[in-house]
């Protein structure tokens, strides 16, 4: 049986682990945001390119992954050329056995704008069109930095142009990062190049959360008892 | 075939040596190998919870290790502009690029392509990369200035896992890192057991808080010298200790002298080893006074490995096409001007003033970005996950930072209280000093002339405090061992217990950084 030293420094271990896991619990993993769903393009680091669209001309981007939780996609408008805001800008996404088209309203300010899109059913590899359907030039705000490079390719009215139109997929729902603890772990997953399959993230999540504090309390205690023992 | 009695001798040597093996582990104390083990699962988790190639330069120190198993050479040495993308052969490059990797390194808003339809794109351009796709990363490496020492260690798990995917690769290579973080800890223990006596509690306090310090799980399984530098300098510690504590011996000498020369292969600030490897020699002299040629044999135990490290770098680096030793880095830091400014005694001073003392009372003269003792010491230290970038809520560390300045008040409230004991313990404190003071000052002066050569930027992190961290827990242990008997283990507990949610709350950050 644990003596009064290895009892009290053990009770206080795993309270403060306890304490802290609530408190963990409470202000991280239940907090609600929105997600980035996905970011095939995006924005400069440091130094940020804008690309012009003019009336009628279309940009596309090749290669971009299109989450199915990606509900709505962020654009990032640059100073628009007339005072009544950015021209109207239509985003097609397409992908083998899938299409979606949406509109940005006329009028949008320079700065972040999002519009609402409908995702695949399933991750899939595509395109993102942006067609300018107003009278104006459109600004629109990406990247040539090496560092933000991506694998996508881009094109203006047809022809390759260096750099990135920066974009981003975020889930319009708000979740708890707890409730998405799951896709998380399959990402994870993925960039083990499936190493460690998911239901490995999942054993290892739960060993690990299990054995380290009380490992960690068994440990002192044991050096304690020793002490004692000597 | 062979007959039992063939048999038999070989089949007893095995079992011998299995008993062996088993009554030597069997002799590991418990509450170390219980520490052991939760290092050892906090690191697979950090390896699963941070993506491949996005610790701190682990690209380029992935790049480096390629380069040097796949060649036998070192890569060539970036001396123009650093480019903005990291170095490597194609099969890295194709990698990080099909991932989206690169970016997602620096900028926080970014997530890497982590679906398996990326997946499969990767899988794809993997199968039509060209013959010698992996060898040819040596074009240029910013870190080939780094000294051979781990990488060439770090070659033998990439040599045994180049068959797999480059993904698979570097998970697995990381994790072979983590017995650099193991030996670290092992080496906290024992020197824990040399300064304070066979007591268990400050054994497993010491050897705990260097386990459960947040970053260095994080870091134990990322491709970077730092694991190898951290081992080192703590081995050197612990040599140096036992030399003192002992008296001089060629052996113990050639402990501390083969510390100090391994770290020095290891990374340039290994180089701080050295200074601190002089004071161990005197002071060891001082103490137990051997004859004249006693104290000649000592000295060439001292200086011959130390030596022979140089020799061994300068005459590798010539075989392997490479030039200066360091890059040249160490004569371009005893130049008086760097980019077209000078060195100033005052400036410098002033710099290091305003890191500590800013807010306080502010020198006009120093240069260089707004960097104080709170990024370093406190963030940076603590909980710069990814490429550094990665950190803890800004109220958690609100909370480090009051609790380490309560920390540093209560070290020096113990100091005080148990100012006797300190004064007898002369030579460990001198010793531990002079390794916290020849490291801050390195590290300052490195910085300022990054500051002066570029004009901007900061080569002073947290990271580079790690080699410290058994001086670290020896603080926390002194202090908790200075309070009234129950007290001190209990102030253990806590602070083991913090540790903890430290651990897990930069595990929690890391995945929901990179995976959500």
């Amino acid at each position: 049986m644990a003596s009064g030293s290895a009892r009290a420094a053990t009770a206080v271990a795993a309270a403060v682990i306890s304490l802290g896991a609530l408190l963990l619990l409470g202000f991280y993993l239940l907090h609600k945001e929105k997600p980035i769903a996905g970011t095939p393009a995006p924005q400069a680091l440091f130094h940020a390119t804008t690309f012009t669209l003019h009336p009628g001309q279309r940009a596309c981007m090749s290669s971009v992954t299109l989450p199915p939780n990606g509900r709505t996609l962020q654009l990032l408008l640059g100073e628009p050329s007339s005072g009544n805001g950015s021209p109207p800008i239509e985003v097609l996404l397409s992908a083998p056995g899938y299409r979606s088209v949406a509109q940005l309203p006329r009028g949008e300010s320079e700065g972040p704008a999002q519009l609402p899109v409908r995702p695949p059913r399933h991750f899939a590899i595509g395109t993102a069109c942006l067609t300018n359907r107003g009278t104006t030039p459109a600004v629109l705000v990406g990247s040539t930095e090496q560092r933000s490079r991506t694998r996508s390719r881009l094109t203006i009215g047809g022809r390759p142009v260096a750099g990135d139109i920066a974009l981003t997929f975020a889930d319009s729902k708000s979740k708890t990062r707890l409730s998405r603890l799951g896709e998380a772990f399959e990402h994870a997953s993925n960039l083990t190049d499936r190493l460690i399959p998911v239901w490995l993230v999942w054993v290892i999540a739960v060993f690990v959360a299990l054995t380290v504090p009380i490992a960690t309390v068994a440990f002192l205690q044991r050096a304690l008892r020793e002490d004692e023992a000597a | 075939m062979a007959s039992a009695s063939d048999t038999r001798p070989d089949e007893h040597v095995r079992a011998s040596h299995r008993r062996g093996l088993r009554a030597r582990l069997g002799e590991v104390p418990k509450p170390l190998a219980l520490i052991l083990f939760v290092a050892a699962t906090l690191s697979l988790a950090w390896d699963v919870a941070s993506p491949s190639l996005e610790g701190p330069d682990e690209a380029k120190h992935f790049a480096y290790v390629q380069y040097l198993a796949e060649t036998g050479h070192l890569p060539r040495v970036l001396t123009e502009a650093e480019p903005e993308v990291a170095p490597g052969s194609t099969e890295e490059q194709v990698t990080v690029n099909s991932l989206g990797l690169r970016p997602a390194i620096t900028n926080r808003h970014v997530r890497p392509a982590w679906s398996s339809v990326d997946l499969n794109l990767l899988h794809e351009a993997e199968r039509s990369m060209a013959h010698g796709s992996r060898t040819n990363g040596g074009s240029g490496n910013p870190l080939a200035k780094n000294p051979p020492l781990y990488y060439a260690l770090m070659t033998i798990p990439y040599r045994a896992f180049v068959w797999l995917p480059l993904l698979k690769r570097v998970f697995l290579m990381r994790l072979l890192n983590v017995l650099f973080y193991l030996a670290t800890i092992v080496f906290a223990w024992l020197l824990a057991g040399e300064l304070f006596g066979a007591v268990r509690w400050k054994q497993a306090l010491t050897a705990g808080v260097v386990a459960l310090e947040p970053q260095m799980a994080f870091l134990s399984v990322t491709i970077n010298p730092d694991n190898l530098l951290i081992a080192l300098t703590t081995g050197f510690l612990l040599a140096s200790v036992r030399l003192i504590k002992r008296g001089p011996s060629p052996w113990r000498v050639l402990a501390a002298s083969l510390f100090a020369a391994a770290a020095s292969l290891t990374h340039g600030r290994g180089l701080v080893t050295l200074p601190v490897l002089a004071v161990v020699l005197v002071v060891t002299w001082i103490r137990h006074r051997p004859a004249a040629r006693g104290t000649l044999v000592l000295a060439a135990a001292g200086v011959a490995p130390v030596g022979a490290a140089f020799l061994f770098y300068a005459l590798f680096g010539k075989a392997t096409g490479s030039g200066s030793l360091y890059g040249g880095q160490v004569s371009e830091l005893n130049s008086r001007a760097a980019g077209g400014r000078v060195f100033s005694v005052g400036q410098f001073a002033s710099t290091i003033w305003n890191f500590y003392f800013e807010p306080i009372v502010k020198t006009p003269k120093s240069i260089g970005p707004k960097w104080g003792w709170r990024q370093v010491f406190i963030e940076g230290f603590y909980s710069s996950f990814g490429s550094g970038n990665v950190s803890f809520p800004k109220s958690v560390v609100a909370v480090l930072r009051a609790l380490t300045l309560l920390g540093l008040a209560a070290l020096v409230a113990a100091i005080v209280a148990c100012w006797q004991q300190v004064r007898r313990a002369w030579p460990y404190v001198l010793v531990a000093l002079s390794l916290l003071v020849t490291s801050l000052v390195f590290l300052h002066y490195v910085n300022y002339r990054a500051v002066l050569s570029r004009g901007a930027g900061h080569l002073f992190i947290g990271r580079y405090l790690l080699p410290m961290i058994a001086l670290f827990g020896i603080a926390i242990t002194f202090t908790a061992g200075s309070l009234p008997r129950r007290l001190g283990p209990m102030f253990g507990a806590a602070i083991l217990g913090c540790a903890v949610l430290l651990c897990f709350t930069g595990l929690f950050v890391s995945v929901f950084r990179f995976y959500a």
